[in-house]
Protein backbone atom coordinates (compact mmCIF):
# COMPACT_ATOMS: atom_id res chain seq x y z
CA UNK A 1 0.00 0.00 0.00
CA UNK A 2 1.38 3.43 -0.88
CA UNK A 3 2.00 6.07 1.78
CA UNK A 4 -0.96 8.33 2.77
CA UNK A 5 -1.37 11.85 1.42
CA UNK A 6 0.49 14.74 3.10
CA UNK A 7 -1.59 16.24 5.94
CA UNK A 8 -0.33 19.74 5.08
CA UNK A 9 -0.44 20.21 1.30
CA UNK A 10 -2.89 17.34 0.61
CA UNK A 11 -1.15 16.88 -2.74
CA UNK A 12 2.07 14.91 -2.40
CA UNK A 13 2.50 11.49 -0.82
CA UNK A 14 3.62 11.66 2.81
CA UNK A 15 7.21 10.67 3.48
CA UNK A 16 7.26 10.45 7.27
CA UNK A 17 5.14 10.70 10.37
CA UNK A 18 6.35 13.36 12.78
CA UNK A 19 7.00 11.80 16.18
CA UNK A 20 5.70 14.76 18.15
CA UNK A 21 2.51 15.71 16.29
CA UNK A 22 1.72 12.38 14.64
CA UNK A 23 1.22 14.28 11.35
CA UNK A 24 2.17 12.53 8.14
CA UNK A 25 3.97 15.03 5.90
CA UNK A 26 5.65 15.01 2.50
CA UNK A 27 9.35 15.85 2.26
CA UNK A 28 8.77 19.47 1.23
CA UNK A 29 6.23 20.26 3.96
CA UNK A 30 8.37 18.47 6.56
CA UNK A 31 11.42 20.59 5.68
CA UNK A 32 9.35 23.79 5.91
CA UNK A 33 7.98 22.72 9.32
CA UNK A 34 11.47 21.80 10.52
CA UNK A 35 12.81 25.23 9.55
CA UNK A 36 9.86 26.97 11.22
CA UNK A 37 10.55 25.09 14.44
CA UNK A 38 14.22 26.11 14.47
CA UNK A 39 13.13 29.70 13.86
CA UNK A 40 10.73 29.40 16.79
CA UNK A 41 13.47 27.96 19.04
CA UNK A 42 15.77 30.88 18.21
CA UNK A 43 13.09 33.58 18.54
CA UNK A 44 11.33 32.24 21.64
CA UNK A 45 14.63 31.69 23.43
CA UNK A 46 15.99 35.05 22.22
CA UNK A 47 19.11 33.13 21.24
CA UNK A 48 20.40 35.27 18.37
CA UNK A 49 19.51 38.99 18.47
CA UNK A 50 19.32 40.98 15.22
CA UNK A 51 22.77 42.14 14.19
CA UNK A 52 24.50 39.13 15.72
CA UNK A 53 27.55 37.75 13.96
CA UNK A 54 27.10 34.01 14.38
CA UNK A 55 29.94 31.52 14.29
CA UNK A 56 28.60 28.10 13.26
CA UNK A 57 30.74 25.26 14.59
CA UNK A 58 31.06 23.23 11.38
CA UNK A 59 32.41 19.68 11.34
CA UNK A 60 31.12 18.56 7.96
CA UNK A 61 28.86 16.06 9.76
CA UNK A 62 25.08 15.86 9.53
CA UNK A 63 24.15 18.06 12.48
CA UNK A 64 26.30 21.08 11.69
CA UNK A 65 25.52 20.71 7.99
CA UNK A 66 21.78 20.88 8.71
CA UNK A 67 22.27 23.70 11.23
CA UNK A 68 24.27 25.85 8.79
CA UNK A 69 21.81 25.19 5.98
CA UNK A 70 18.75 26.04 8.09
CA UNK A 71 20.33 29.18 9.58
CA UNK A 72 21.31 30.31 6.11
CA UNK A 73 17.64 30.04 5.12
CA UNK A 74 16.59 31.92 8.27
CA UNK A 75 19.40 34.52 8.38
CA UNK A 76 17.48 37.25 6.49
CA UNK A 77 14.50 36.91 8.86
CA UNK A 78 16.70 36.83 11.94
CA UNK A 79 18.89 39.69 10.72
CA UNK A 80 22.09 37.83 11.55
CA UNK A 81 25.20 37.09 9.52
CA UNK A 82 26.95 33.73 9.51
CA UNK A 83 30.56 32.55 9.62
CA UNK A 84 31.60 28.92 9.44
CA UNK A 85 34.29 27.92 11.92
CA UNK A 86 35.83 24.46 11.60
CA UNK A 87 38.29 22.87 13.97
CA UNK A 88 41.17 20.71 12.74
CA UNK A 89 41.90 18.37 15.65
CA UNK A 90 44.82 16.76 13.87
CA UNK A 91 43.34 13.28 13.41
CA UNK A 92 45.02 11.73 10.39
CA UNK A 93 42.75 10.29 7.72
CA UNK A 94 39.55 11.34 9.48
CA UNK A 95 39.52 15.08 9.90
CA UNK A 96 41.05 15.83 6.49
CA UNK A 97 38.10 14.24 4.70
CA UNK A 98 35.61 15.96 6.99
CA UNK A 99 37.24 19.36 6.42
CA UNK A 100 37.00 18.80 2.68
CA UNK A 101 33.23 18.45 3.15
CA UNK A 102 33.11 21.75 5.10
CA UNK A 103 35.06 23.47 2.33
CA UNK A 104 32.59 22.22 -0.29
CA UNK A 105 29.70 23.52 1.83
CA UNK A 106 31.30 26.94 2.33
CA UNK A 107 31.82 27.29 -1.41
CA UNK A 108 28.28 26.17 -2.27
CA UNK A 109 26.60 28.37 0.33
CA UNK A 110 28.99 31.31 -0.20
CA UNK A 111 29.76 31.52 3.51
CA UNK A 112 33.17 32.57 4.85
CA UNK A 113 35.05 29.64 6.42
CA UNK A 114 37.84 29.77 8.98
CA UNK A 115 39.72 26.66 10.11
CA UNK A 116 41.54 26.65 13.44
CA UNK A 117 43.96 23.82 14.25
CA UNK A 118 44.79 22.27 17.62
CA UNK A 119 48.45 22.17 16.55
CA UNK A 120 48.55 25.97 16.17
CA UNK A 121 46.49 26.76 19.27
CA UNK A 122 47.92 24.26 21.71
CA UNK A 123 51.67 24.31 21.20
CA UNK A 124 51.87 21.58 18.58
CA UNK A 125 49.52 19.11 20.29
CA UNK A 126 47.32 17.27 17.79
CA UNK A 127 44.76 14.64 18.82
CA UNK A 128 47.00 11.97 17.30
CA UNK A 129 49.79 13.15 19.61
CA UNK A 130 47.40 13.11 22.61
CA UNK A 131 46.30 9.57 21.69
CA UNK A 132 49.90 8.36 21.44
CA UNK A 133 50.75 9.81 24.83
CA UNK A 134 47.71 8.28 26.56
CA UNK A 135 47.93 4.86 24.82
CA UNK A 136 48.78 2.03 27.20
CA UNK A 137 48.53 4.31 30.20
CA UNK A 138 45.08 3.05 31.06
CA UNK A 139 43.76 6.47 30.12
CA UNK A 140 43.31 5.80 26.41
CA UNK A 141 39.52 5.91 26.77
CA UNK A 142 39.92 9.50 27.81
CA UNK A 143 40.89 10.56 24.28
CA UNK A 144 37.47 12.05 23.58
CA UNK A 145 37.48 13.76 26.97
CA UNK A 146 40.63 15.71 26.04
CA UNK A 147 39.26 16.38 22.57
CA UNK A 148 35.97 17.74 23.91
CA UNK A 149 37.70 20.25 26.12
CA UNK A 150 40.16 21.32 23.41
CA UNK A 151 37.45 21.63 20.75
CA UNK A 152 35.30 23.85 22.96
CA UNK A 153 38.29 26.16 23.43
CA UNK A 154 39.28 26.02 19.75
CA UNK A 155 35.77 26.97 18.64
CA UNK A 156 35.84 29.92 21.02
CA UNK A 157 39.20 31.08 19.61
CA UNK A 158 37.99 30.65 16.03
CA UNK A 159 34.79 32.56 16.74
CA UNK A 160 36.74 35.48 18.23
CA UNK A 161 39.07 35.44 15.24
CA UNK A 162 36.14 36.07 12.86
CA UNK A 163 34.59 38.74 15.08
CA UNK A 164 31.60 36.62 16.11
CA UNK A 165 29.25 37.72 18.89
CA UNK A 166 27.59 34.30 19.26
CA UNK A 167 28.46 30.63 18.78
CA UNK A 168 25.99 27.98 17.62
CA UNK A 169 26.53 24.21 17.60
CA UNK A 170 24.55 21.42 15.96
CA UNK A 171 23.69 19.35 19.05
CA UNK A 172 20.30 17.67 18.57
CA UNK A 173 17.77 16.22 21.01
CA UNK A 174 19.41 12.77 20.98
CA UNK A 175 22.77 14.33 21.89
CA UNK A 176 21.12 16.13 24.78
CA UNK A 177 19.51 12.90 26.01
CA UNK A 178 22.85 11.07 25.79
CA UNK A 179 24.52 13.80 27.79
CA UNK A 180 21.87 13.69 30.52
CA UNK A 181 22.22 9.90 30.73
CA UNK A 182 26.05 10.09 30.80
CA UNK A 183 25.97 12.61 33.61
CA UNK A 184 23.48 10.41 35.47
CA UNK A 185 25.61 7.27 35.03
CA UNK A 186 28.65 9.15 36.27
CA UNK A 187 26.75 10.72 39.13
CA UNK A 188 27.79 14.17 37.92
CA UNK A 189 25.17 16.18 39.80
CA UNK A 190 26.78 19.51 38.95
CA UNK A 191 26.44 18.96 35.21
CA UNK A 192 22.94 17.47 35.62
CA UNK A 193 21.85 20.63 37.40
CA UNK A 194 23.45 22.97 34.86
CA UNK A 195 22.30 21.15 31.71
CA UNK A 196 18.96 21.45 30.01
CA UNK A 197 19.04 25.14 29.18
CA UNK A 198 19.07 26.34 25.60
CA UNK A 199 22.70 27.30 25.86
CA UNK A 200 24.97 29.42 27.98
CA UNK A 201 24.73 33.20 28.08
CA UNK A 202 28.53 33.40 28.14
CA UNK A 203 30.01 33.28 31.60
CA UNK A 204 33.51 34.38 32.43
CA UNK A 205 33.94 36.42 29.26
CA UNK A 206 33.11 33.49 26.94
CA UNK A 207 30.91 34.14 23.92
CA UNK A 208 27.24 33.15 24.35
CA UNK A 209 26.55 29.69 22.96
CA UNK A 210 23.34 28.00 21.90
CA UNK A 211 22.00 24.90 20.18
CA UNK A 212 19.16 25.78 17.81
CA UNK A 213 18.59 22.08 16.92
CA UNK A 214 18.32 20.87 20.49
CA UNK A 215 14.62 20.04 20.16
CA UNK A 216 15.08 18.24 16.81
CA UNK A 217 15.48 14.47 16.94
CA UNK A 218 18.43 12.79 15.27
CA UNK A 219 16.04 11.03 12.91
CA UNK A 220 14.50 14.30 11.72
CA UNK A 221 17.93 15.93 11.32
CA UNK A 222 19.00 13.06 9.05
CA UNK A 223 15.72 13.12 7.11
CA UNK A 224 16.00 16.89 6.63
CA UNK A 225 19.49 16.40 5.20
CA UNK A 226 18.09 13.68 2.94
CA UNK A 227 15.14 15.67 1.59
CA UNK A 228 17.25 18.80 1.10
CA UNK A 229 19.89 16.66 -0.62
CA UNK A 230 22.64 17.99 1.65
CA UNK A 231 26.11 16.58 1.20
CA UNK A 232 27.69 15.67 4.54
CA UNK A 233 30.53 13.58 5.88
CA UNK A 234 29.47 10.48 7.75
CA UNK A 235 32.47 8.51 8.89
CA UNK A 236 33.05 7.76 12.53
CA UNK A 237 36.09 9.29 14.20
CA UNK A 238 38.83 6.69 14.65
CA UNK A 239 38.86 7.31 18.41
CA UNK A 240 35.07 7.30 18.93
CA UNK A 241 34.64 3.55 19.65
CA UNK A 242 36.47 4.15 22.94
CA UNK A 243 34.13 6.90 24.09
CA UNK A 244 31.79 6.56 27.06
CA UNK A 245 29.10 8.31 25.01
CA UNK A 246 28.68 5.13 22.97
CA UNK A 247 27.22 3.27 25.96
CA UNK A 248 24.67 6.02 26.59
CA UNK A 249 23.74 6.00 22.89
CA UNK A 250 23.19 2.23 22.76
CA UNK A 251 20.97 2.42 25.84
CA UNK A 252 18.83 5.15 24.28
CA UNK A 253 18.32 3.74 20.77
CA UNK B 1 5.62 -18.48 -7.29
CA UNK B 2 6.71 -14.82 -7.23
CA UNK B 3 8.50 -13.58 -10.34
CA UNK B 4 12.02 -12.10 -10.08
CA UNK B 5 12.07 -8.47 -8.97
CA UNK B 6 14.36 -5.64 -9.99
CA UNK B 7 14.83 -3.20 -7.09
CA UNK B 8 17.21 -0.41 -6.23
CA UNK B 9 18.91 -0.77 -2.85
CA UNK B 10 20.76 2.29 -1.56
CA UNK B 11 22.85 2.96 1.54
CA UNK B 12 23.66 6.37 3.02
CA UNK B 13 24.62 8.34 6.11
CA UNK B 14 27.69 6.13 6.62
CA UNK B 15 25.91 2.77 6.18
CA UNK B 16 27.56 2.52 2.75
CA UNK B 17 30.90 2.02 4.53
CA UNK B 18 29.76 -1.54 5.32
CA UNK B 19 29.20 -2.12 1.59
CA UNK B 20 32.63 -1.22 0.20
CA UNK B 21 31.59 2.43 0.11
CA UNK B 22 29.11 1.72 -2.71
CA UNK B 23 25.83 3.60 -2.21
CA UNK B 24 23.56 2.45 -5.04
CA UNK B 25 23.01 -1.18 -5.91
CA UNK B 26 20.67 -2.23 -8.73
CA UNK B 27 19.73 -5.76 -7.78
CA UNK B 28 17.63 -8.58 -9.16
CA UNK B 29 15.91 -10.73 -6.57
CA UNK B 30 15.33 -14.25 -7.91
CA UNK B 31 11.84 -15.71 -8.17
CA UNK B 32 10.83 -17.69 -5.07
CA UNK B 33 7.84 -19.41 -3.50
CA UNK B 34 6.79 -16.69 -1.05
CA UNK B 35 6.63 -12.98 -1.97
CA UNK B 36 9.67 -10.81 -1.30
CA UNK B 37 9.28 -8.65 1.80
CA UNK B 38 11.81 -6.50 3.65
CA UNK B 39 12.48 -9.34 6.09
CA UNK B 40 13.64 -11.57 3.20
CA UNK B 41 15.45 -8.69 1.57
CA UNK B 42 17.57 -8.15 4.69
CA UNK B 43 18.61 -11.81 4.64
CA UNK B 44 19.46 -11.47 0.96
CA UNK B 45 21.46 -8.26 1.58
CA UNK B 46 23.40 -9.91 4.40
CA UNK B 47 24.30 -12.81 2.12
CA UNK B 48 25.00 -10.91 -1.09
CA UNK B 49 25.96 -7.28 -0.41
CA UNK B 50 27.16 -6.83 3.17
CA UNK B 51 30.96 -6.81 3.25
CA UNK B 52 31.92 -6.33 6.88
CA UNK B 53 30.74 -6.15 10.48
CA UNK B 54 27.16 -7.39 9.84
CA UNK B 55 26.19 -6.57 13.46
CA UNK B 56 26.48 -2.88 12.60
CA UNK B 57 23.69 -3.28 10.03
CA UNK B 58 21.49 -6.16 11.13
CA UNK B 59 20.31 -7.10 14.60
CA UNK B 60 18.03 -10.11 14.92
CA UNK B 61 15.83 -10.13 11.81
CA UNK B 62 15.68 -6.33 11.48
CA UNK B 63 18.05 -3.43 10.93
CA UNK B 64 20.12 -2.11 13.81
CA UNK B 65 18.32 0.62 15.80
CA UNK B 66 19.36 4.00 14.44
CA UNK B 67 19.19 2.94 10.79
CA UNK B 68 16.30 4.57 8.93
CA UNK B 69 14.52 2.71 6.15
CA UNK B 70 12.81 4.60 3.33
CA UNK B 71 10.77 2.70 0.76
CA UNK B 72 10.18 4.72 -2.41
CA UNK B 73 11.33 7.76 -0.37
CA UNK B 74 8.80 7.23 2.44
CA UNK B 75 9.58 6.09 5.99
CA UNK B 76 8.76 2.38 6.22
CA UNK B 77 6.80 3.06 9.43
CA UNK B 78 4.31 5.02 7.38
CA UNK B 79 3.24 2.24 5.04
CA UNK B 80 0.28 -0.09 5.60
CA UNK B 81 1.79 -3.53 6.05
CA UNK B 82 5.02 -1.64 6.46
CA UNK B 83 8.39 -2.23 8.08
CA UNK B 84 9.54 -5.85 7.81
CA UNK B 85 6.22 -7.00 6.32
CA UNK B 86 6.24 -4.61 3.37
CA UNK B 87 5.95 -6.61 0.17
CA UNK B 88 8.37 -5.45 -2.48
CA UNK B 89 7.13 -4.54 -5.94
CA UNK B 90 9.17 -4.53 -9.13
CA UNK B 91 11.16 -1.24 -9.49
CA UNK B 92 10.83 -0.32 -5.80
CA UNK B 93 13.67 1.58 -4.20
CA UNK B 94 14.78 0.88 -0.65
CA UNK B 95 17.11 3.31 1.10
CA UNK B 96 18.91 2.60 4.38
CA UNK B 97 20.32 5.69 6.13
CA UNK B 98 22.46 5.42 9.23
CA UNK B 99 21.85 8.12 11.83
CA UNK B 100 24.69 6.86 13.98
CA UNK B 101 27.74 8.33 12.32
CA UNK B 102 29.58 11.54 13.02
CA UNK B 103 27.97 14.72 14.13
Amino acid sequence: MPAPTCASCHAARAALRRPRSGQALCGTCFCAAFEAEVLHTVLAGRLLPPGAVVAVGASGGKDSTVLAHVLRELAPRLGVSLRLVAVDEGIGGYRDAALAAVQRQAARWELPLTIVAYADLFGGWTMDAVARSTAGSGRSRACCTFCGVLRRRALEEGARLVGATHIVTGHNADDMAETVLMNFLRGDTGRLARGGGLGSPGEGGALPRCRPLQFASQKEVVLYAHFRRLDYFSEECVYAPEAFRGYARDLLK
Amino acid sequence: MAAPLSVEVEFGGGAELLFNGVKKHQVTLPGQEEPWDIRNLLVWIKKNLLKERPELFIQGDSVRPGILVLINDADWELLDQGELDYQLQDQDSVLFISTLHGG
